[in-house]
């Protein structure tokens, strides 16, 4: 079992590095077609091959937003989208994984081995799909065709004296709120779920895990769905137009405007919890692999616990999402600690309104 | 398990039998990289994850050696040692779930050659066990099944959907030719078939693959 030698330039694989696993397309027996993102764009990996000594050969390729809705809403076969890639990479490694997909492969030691170079179209003809080769939901898991696919416009108002820093800070912690959203409703893309219950299974002792939370979760985005910034030009006042997820955008105003009101009283919720965590000593231990029987609190501390959570997400109109976060988390005090980054990341936001720069 | 005060009292006592019993410097620095890369990465470290599995299966011995009460327990222990692959299929929760069907007539699996030989009957997990680490238990599950189907007809048109877009589908993974294989409720366990006639099944230790096929026919 050989594979044909193929020519092309030869890129360095640390292109590749940063593109998130999003979800399988196709996945019989092995992944043959996955959806990534490197946070911008769409990426897709087709399997098109594999020798005696198990080295893989994919064919890789960055798609646009709508081509891929056109493949998901089977009005555009993949055959169009590899023909309307503006650049085609083969990547070949040992294995099935590659550096990006498992998370467990943290060091370079232990990365396989792989090759990347650019090849052309001509050269593909035994690995090109077929003029029917339209979606089937029936051949992945990871979809959930009945939610909202297609991206739409909505706006962020904004108002004020703006410098560039403001609009990365804005940008950064926007997207980190965005994602948290995004993976605590159900969504298109159902693996996202899975990150968020890995991730809740982080030690949570310091600040890493909850960095790591929404950091992750907004690598997890498909590119479909990530924050595009589709108009913005700015005279005070003015507005930044994404192309992603109305319904998200709507619930981060509405959650902003309500901490903004209710700020004492969402903070003394938060205070409380606070409280009872460092008071047993649990703010630098590690709990992941704990249940709320063995985290060392007596029920009305974990009622209570559980109480000013539900307080907090009834006042932020969140209580959907609050709920999500319960049922991932192992345990109350991890749920508890996610809660209060939670508020804490929407607090950098409504910083933002006090000064303000956001209008609405 | 164990509560998290009895952990913390541990973790202390260790500490200082570990400075009574003089560890040397080596130890504790491998230590100390150990958990500052465990902080860092946010995962535990391999050693730490091969202790929790050791401890897992520790637990489901104890558990199998002294649940005289629970007839229920007992059962699910019994079923999960006569399982081909039972100490990888211990290290998943709940597993196998659902896989009481039972058997029809024949089932059919997509093999590499016209002669079936024993490694068509492994499942991914056991061959490839990296590609499964960190996905959902029931996904880590499945994987230490093989797939099949309930017809040649429900095999041959699924085949022929993923090759439509990966030509090289059937002749380098899965096969060109299809194995009939006669399977009884002593070979194994299976789940009910999807709509499209796939299911999983989980082979007992006497299970002999090769044996129970009936004929090959090509794809």
């Amino acid at each position: 079992m050989t594979m044909p030698k193929l020519k092309g330039t030869s890129l360095s694989t640390d292109l590749v590095n940063d593109h998130s696993h999003i979800c399988d397309l196709i996945n019989v027996e092995y992944p043959i077609l996955s959806l990534y993102t490197d946070g911008r764009r769409n990426w897709i990996y087709l399997w098109c091959d594999r020798n005696d000594r198990g080295v893989n050969r994919w064919l890789i390729f960055p798609t646009t937003r709508d081509l891929l809705v056109g493949y998901l809403q089977k009005t555009a076969p993949m055959l169009t989208l590899v023909s309307e890639a503006e650049t085609l990479w083969i990547l070949e490694n040992a294995g099935w994984d590659f550096a990006a997909r498992r998370e467990h492969v943290d060091s370079p030691s232990r990365q396989p081995r792989r090759h990347l170079y650019c090849v052309s179209i001509d050269q593909l003809s035994e690995y090109l799909p077929a003029k029917d080769s339209f979606f089937d939901e029936t051949l992945t898991e990871d979809l959930d065709l009945t939610r909202q696919l297609v991206p739409m416009d909505f706006d962020l108002p904004i108002k004020g004296e703006w410098f560039s820093a403001d609009f990365l800070y804005l940008f950064k912690r926007y997207e980190r709120v965005y994602a948290f959203f995004y993976a605590t409703r159900p969504r298109f893309v159902k693996s996202i779920d899975a990150t968020l219950r890995y991730l809740l299974r982080s030690p949570w002792m310091g600040g890493f895990s909850r960095f790591n939370l929404f950091q992750h979760l907004n690598l997890r985005v498909p590119g479909l769905h990530a924050l595009k910034v589709d108009e913005l030009v700015y005279r005070s006042p003015g507005a930044i137009k994404f192309q992603a997820i109305p319904d998200i955008g709507e619930s981060i105003q509405r959650a902003i405007a309500l901490l903004m009101d209710d700020y004492e009283g969402v903070n003394e919720d938060c205070e409380r919890i606070r409280k009872v965590l460092s008071s047993a000593h649990l703010n630098k231990v590690d709990l992941s692999k704990f249940s709320d029987a063995g985290v060392g609190l007596d029920e009305t501390q974990l009622t209570g616990l559980h109480a000013d959570c539900a307080s907090i997400a009834k006042k932020l109109e969140v209580v959907e999402e609050i709920e999500t976060l319960r049922t991932h988390s192992p345990n109350s005090v991890v749920y508890s600690k996610a809660v209060i980054s939670f508020v804490r990341q929407l607090d950098k936001l409504v910083d933002l309104r006090r000064r303000g720069m956001l209008n609405f | 398990m164990k509560c998290i005060r009895e952990i913390q009292l541990n973790q202390k006592l260790g500490r200082k039998q570990a400075c009574s019993q003089g560890r040397s410097a080596d130890e504790y620095r491998r230590r100390f990289v150990a958990r500052d890369r465990q902080r860092l990465t946010g995962r535990p470290s391999r050693r730490h994850t091969r202790r929790m599995m050791k401890n897992n299966q520790t637990e489901l011995t104890g558990l199998s050696q002294h649940s005289t009460g629970s007839a229920a327990l007992s059962a699910s222990s019994t079923v999960t040692s006569a399982l081909r692959f039972g100490a990888q299929i211990a290290t998943v929760g709940n597993c196998p779930n659902n896989a009481s069907a039972p058997f029809s007539e024949s089932a059919y699996r997509g093999v590499r050659a016209p002669v079936a030989v024993a490694d068509d009957f492994l499942p991914h997990g056991i061959v490839d066990p990296d590609r499964f680490t960190n996905d959902p238990q029931h996904i880590r599950c499945t994987s230490l099944a093989i797939s099949l189907f309930e017809s040649i007809d429900q095999m041959r048109k699924r085949f022929n959907l993923v090759a439509k877009t990966s030509p090289n589908f059937k002749k380098k993974l899965v096969g060109m030719h299809c194995a009939r294989l006669k399977l009884t409720s002593k070979d194994g366990r299976r789940t009910h078939a999807q709509p499209n006639g796939h299911f999983s099944f989980y082979q007992f230790e006497t299970f002999d693959g090769v044996a129970a096929v009936v004929e090959v026919t090509s794809l």
